[in-house]
């Protein structure tokens, strides 16, 4: 059943459309929501509220494609885990000087899997983590993530070079003990 | 300052978007708790018990405004409040069994035509003379007796005493004409039918009908 039909189904209170629609995103959401708030637990309260959320203003929603659909219910989980890290205060951020601007090397990306990737992403403390996410993967700029976390656009860009250097080293420490362990 | 935005490493976007975790909770087990977070039932439910209160209100209230609703019924269908007097009551049995076995049970009542006595003092005229005491017939009005029906109906014996009726003092002149005095002694006799046979008139007894200043005869020309 495609995506239009279930949420034609789904605005008539079908539980049964509701299901799929559940089954078919909320895999990706709960990953989503991983990248930002780290533990699986808080992951899932922050899904499941947003898919409370999605389900109530289905009645509203006007289906245009299914990338819109997909990008709305991102955002919806985007900003369930924001409000619950500023709930936690996690972008008390003393507002810094712009560190210097470091750059991703993408051939790093080939060596290691999206897991591992993932796994490097979650690691990052909350605030360099946040702002890379917002960045680098939603496309955001300094000024919308300034004004979505209630920080200067400066402080923005010091969180972000700051999360690219302590990646590139822990990748860089990764590809050292492969390294190692093949040889 | 370069800008940071031509440093959006698609790369990464690309491998870190697409990317789905292996589910390390079960999401079957995270529908159910999906469920009960919908606030929508709580509006049911909400909607639900106004209702039942709005009916458990009108019900009350019905209740209160109809309570001969809840009254009992005897076994002949007549609804006996607490107004009725023993009397009236006794009188619709009466009514009532009558209408039930009017062959089974004579429980016509009797006319007891009593030769009752004035239990006053004689009226004195102005003259002084006193009037004779008068004998008076009184019809009773019917009284209940002891009907004893047949076994065949189920009806209970009703046994009550009528209570005895208040004599009124009345004078002669105001019962009858007072020429007749014979009328009063004929009344009281068995029907009568003497038969002349010069005249061939048939005579009985119809009741009073002094309306039309005639005696009470019934007469019959037979030629």
């Amino acid at each position: 059943m495609q995506i239009a039909e279930l949420l034609k189904e789904a605005k008539h209170k079908s539980k049964a459309a509701e299901k799929c629609l559940f089954d078919i995103y909320a895999g990706r959401m709960m990953t989503l929501c991983r990248r930002y708030v780290k533990s699986p637990e808080d992951a899932e309260e922050m899904m499941l509220n947003g898919f409370v959320k999605f389900f109530a203003a289905l009645q509203h929603f006007r289906y245009e494609n299914d990338a819109a659909v997909y990008n709305w219910v991102k955002r919806i989980m985007i900003n369930e885990c924001l409000m619950f890290l500023r709930k936690q205060q996690a972008f008390k951020i003393v507002s810094e000087s712009e560190a210097e601007n470091v750059s991703l090397d993408e051939d790093l990306l080939d060596r290691l899997s999206a897991r591992e990737i993932f796994e490097q992403v979650v690691q990052l403390p909350v605030g360099y983590r946040t702002v890379f996410n917002l960045f680098v993967i939603e496309g955001m700029t300094h000024a919308e993530i300034a004004k979505e976390l209630g920080i200067t656009a400066g402080t923005s860009k010091s969180q972000l070079n700051k999360a690219r250097t302590l990646l590139q080293k822990n990748i860089d420490k990764v590809n050292y003990h492969e390294k190692q362990q093949q040889q | 300052m370069k800008n940071n935005n031509s440093n959006n490493a698609p790369g990464w976007k690309r491998r870190l978007e697409d990317f789905e975790e292996d589910p390390s909770i079960d999401l079957h087990a995270s529908w159910e708790k999906l469920q009960g977070k919908k606030p929508v039932k709580k509006q049911q439910h909400r909607y639900a018990f106004y209702w039942l209160t709005a009916a458990s209100v009108v019900l009350i209230a019905v209740l209160i405004i109809n309570p001969n609703s809840s009254k009992t019924t005897g076994n002949t269908g007549h609804a006996v409040t607490k107004g009725d007097t023993v009397k009236a009551f006794i009188e619709n049995r009466t009514l009532i069994i009558n209408s039930q076995q009017p062959l089974a049970v004579q429980a016509t009542p009797l006319l007891k035509n009593k030769i009752a006595t004035i239990p006053q003092a004689p009226v004195v005229l102005k003259n002084n003379t006193a009037l004779e005491e008068i004998p008076l017939l009184i019809t009773e009005a019917p009284s209940v007796q002891n009907i004893s029906l047949p076994d065949s109906v189920s009806s209970p014996v009703i046994a009550v005493k009528t209570p005895p009726k208040k004599l009124k003092l009345v004078h002669i002149n105001e019962i009858t004409s007072g020429k007749d005095t014979n009328g009063l002694v004929q009344q009281e006799a068995k029907p009568y039918f003497p038969i002349t046979y010069p005249t061939k008139q048939v005579y009985t007894n119809a009741g009073d009908d002094n309306k039309t200043g005639k005696d009470n005869l019934i007469r019959i020309k037979l030629n």
